[in-house]
């Protein structure tokens, strides 16, 4: 019995569900997808342990079987030459014969006995958050940039989702800077739990999440965070690391406080940047009344630049990585910024106009 | 016209051996080996007198081979520190002539003349002044190469000046192929011994048939290096003493030969910690943090040869021991097979500027860095072991060992 699909929507579905694939594992079930057809859904699903992703597709029809396809079935369906593409699994051999127009597939599949499982959570009553995607995905983008993509502390690889009753933050350090978003909503009541996912899994998401047009639901059973998309099931496996208290960190004073415009800083911190070196991309800011000039000095040359500003408190010449500056100033959804200075070497603290939900932190670099 | 250079250079024969005769007269003309304990297994021949090498003793030889080459050798405990000076002492009497003093060994020093003429006269003239005046003044036979340039003043010492009574050679580049072209391709500066024996199933086996051959064979085999050796062969040489003469360090690192082999890991580890505060002690003695480190170990069978040699990231630029030792056990334990180690090495690499540092949150460097300026303060004024680790109170500790010696070799 044959199943058809569009192939706009299966090739959709399947380029989802393999992020999850580990195309390099050498066991069959990780770098396969699990296709399963019942009377009402066809799901598809793959695991790499890390991450679980699970697309249910609304079907009405027979039950036509269960098998793992081959990684090449992504390709395969999207580059059928037909519209409409159809499938069907033979229960014995798992077997899969996929037809669009005048092209004939015949897939050799494997048993699916062997495939890791992937159940959705349950949620304890009370414990899920309701989000909208758009607004979920703008939250991400305004925290991952901040992670570390170096191995050597992996800690530093996750955002840490910190749940405490109405709240929810966000935090994500390198630690050379640090983002803070805190969300909040009225009948959220949560128990306490700190939860660090990795920010390799959030990226994915967020490709996802900006396909996605149904509310996320959001919860965890403490070892898996899992973001439920209605018809996209996708679970991240906790990165078991102990993560710093971040609350010393936070300077509860400053000695210099401006306001400054966005877009163009942001130009003139791309023009200062393009002398800066590695490793440290130093560009040094000197921060006035009315005025911050931001320079640079490097073997290739020098820059000097004005920028107009308002600022309150005490004049301050710094060096700082223009690359943590650049992406702040890239990921701030707002044209006025309000940037707070400790001296040459504390820290300066990025925030949001009337927005005391988000911060963010860089240290300089320091120079004797 | 350009300006013809003069460049020399001067190498001082049988250098450890020549400064040990200079302070002790009685061993002048006698066959006198400089050679680490004869008992020990670092009892390798550093270097040999004239007459010692009469009897084939060369240096690199253990004691024993030695002996039996010549029954009359007598042997000298190194003494690096004098060696240093005397070297220092050369480099003095040179600047008397030119300030373009750039030493390339203990015993070989480039001086650059080029323009001197008129404060000198012929180069010739002054090179065999100052042949004489290192004689007079520190009773050491030094060697000198002519030639317009470092490579030609090289092939001229290493080539002719040695074999010379006069101790004196001067390459050009009309005279180079003349004089150089005839001789054994390994003869050519540059070339080892792997390299002279590609060069050698491709019949290549004097300098002169490389020279001869199309640029473009060596260049396409063997790319830039291949092409500075054909160079080589014509005597070209672009480099100037100014622009080679001290390239920043690219690492700083320390290895260790052990006086038995080790099998015990703690006593591995004592000594990779060891090595660990000197290499950090080095680098911020050049102002300098290293972003990698590195890590060797050699099996103590030379048959079978083990061990491994692995470098890893550190999570962020260090210069102190206990930021980087982490890393360098994490390393051993990884990768060592468990067999006997008879030499270890630590070095760190990727220098970045110690005091212009990226800060970080959740690290205090302020305080690591102001434990270490201590420490390099204690040490500089009351000595390296003024201050050390408990660990090298252990079995396994070599720092005591170590502080008295000059590269390997006894003070």
């Amino acid at each position: 019995m044959s199943i058809i699909l569009s192939k706009e929507i299966l090739s959709r579905s399947l380029e989802i569900v393999e992020k999850a694939l580990s195309r390099q594992s050498p066991l069959l079930p990780l770098k396969n997808i699990h296709f399963e057809s019942s009377s009402q859904s066809i799901t598809l699903s793959a695991t790499n342990m890390e991450l679980q992703i699970k697309v249910i597709l609304p079907y009405e029809g027979e039950y036509s079987g269960k098998a793992l396809l081959p990684p090449q079935i992504t390709e395969i369906v999207r580059l059928m030459p037909s519209t409409e593409i159809s499938l069907d699994v033979d229960p014995e051999n798992y077997q899969v014969n996929l037809t669009g127009g005048r092209t004939r597939y015949n897939l050799f599949g494997a048993d699916p006995a062997d495939f890791p499982a992937v159940e959705k959570l349950a949620p304890a009553e009370g414990e899920t958050m309701s989000l909208d995607p758009a607004e979920f995905s703008q939250i991400l983008k305004m925290v991952i940039f901040a992670a570390s993509t170096e191995e050597s502390r992996p800690a530093f690889n996750g955002v840490l989702f910190e749940f405490k009753e109405d709240r929810l933050s966000l935090i994500c350090s390198d630690t050379y800077r640090l983002v803070v978003k805190n969300v909040s909503a009225a009948g959220w009541n949560f128990t306490p739990r700190r939860c660090l996912v990795p920010a390799k899994a959030l990226r994915e998401l967020l490709r996802i999440l900006d396909q996605s047009e149904d509310k996320v639901l959001l919860y965890t059973d403490g070892k898996k965070m899992a973001f439920d998309l209605g018809s996209v099931y996708f679970a991240a496996a906790l990165l078991n690391e102990k993560y710093p208290d971040i609350s010393s960190v936070i300077p509860q004073r400053f000695s210099t406080r401006i306001s400054l415009n966005r877009s163009e800083m942001e130009k003139s911190v791309v023009r200062a940047a393009l002398l800066a070196e590695a490793p440290n991309y130093a560009i040094n800011l000197f921060v006035g009344r009315d005025a911050m000039k931001v320079r640079v000095s490097s073997q290739v040359g020098r820059m000097e630049e004005e920028l107009s500003i308002e600022g309150e408190g005490e004049e301050v010449d710094l060096y700082v990585n223009s690359r943590f500056i650049m992406d702040i100033l890239r990921a701030a959804p707002a044209e006025t910024l309000i940037v707070e200075f400790n001296g040459k070497n504390g820290p300066i603290v990025f925030r949001l106009p009337e927005d005391e939900s988000y911060l963010y932190l860089v240290l300089p670099i320091k120079m004797d | 016209m350009k300006q013809r250079k003069a460049i020399l250079l001067a190498d001082a024969e049988s250098f450890y051996a020549s400064v040990e005769a200079a302070q002790n007269p009685s061993l002048r003309g006698k066959p006198v080996a400089v050679c680490g304990d004869p008992a020990l297994r670092h009892g390798i021949v550093l270097a040999a007198s004239r007459e010692a090498k009469a009897y084939g003793v060369k240096a690199g030889q253990p004691a024993w081979e030695c002996r039996r080459l010549c029954p009359e050798i007598i042997f000298i405990r190194p003494h690096m520190e004098k060696y240093l000076e005397y070297s220092l002492e050369m480099t003095r009497i040179f600047e008397q002539f030119t300030d373009r003093v750039v030493p390339y060994s203990i015993d070989e020093q480039f001086l650059d003349l080029s323009g001197c003429e008129r404060l000198w006269g012929d180069p010739r003239e002054t090179a065999r002044r100052i042949i004489r005046q290192v004689w007079e003044k520190l009773g050491i036979r030094c060697r000198i190469g002519l030639g317009e340039n470092p490579l030609q003043a090289k092939m001229a010492c290493d080539r002719f000046a040695k074999k010379r009574a006069d101790a004196f050679f001067e390459l050009d580049s009309a005279s180079y192929a003349a004089h150089v072209w005839p001789l054994p391709i390994g003869d050519l500066f540059g070339i080892g011994t792997r390299m002279e024996l590609h060069l050698r199933r491709m019949a290549v086996r004097t300098i002169g048939h490389l020279a001869r051959l199309p640029r473009e064979i060596p260049a396409r085999l063997w790319g830039v290096n291949g092409l500075l050796l054909w160079l080589n062969a014509h005597g070209i040489d672009y480099s100037s003493l100014e622009a080679g003469a001290a390239p920043p360090p690219k690492g700083v690192g320390h290895c260790a030969t052990l006086p038995r082999d080790y099998a015990a890991p703690e006593e591995i580890e004592t000594v990779l910690l060891e090595l660990t505060e000197a290499v950090c002690f080095r680098a911020r003695a050049l102002g300098k943090m290293g972003t990698t480190v590195h890590v060797y170990c050699r099996g103590a069978d030379f048959n079978h040869p083990s061990g491994f040699s692995r470098q890893k990231k550190l999570p962020e630029p260090a210069a102190s021991g206990p930021e980087v030792y982490p890393t360098v056990r994490q390393l051993f334990r990884r990768h060592w097979d468990g067999r006997p180690v008879r030499a270890v090495g630590v070095s760190l690499s990727g220098l970045v500027n110690r005091r212009f540092y990226q800060l970080s949150l959740f690290n205090r460097r302020e305080i690591t860095d102001a434990l270490s300026d201590a420490m390099d303060e204690i040490r500089e004024r009351f000595g390296p072991t003024a201050l050390f680790r408990a660990a090298s109170l252990t079995s396994g500790g070599q720092l005591f060992t170590r502080a008295r010696l000059i590269g390997g070799h006894e003070r």
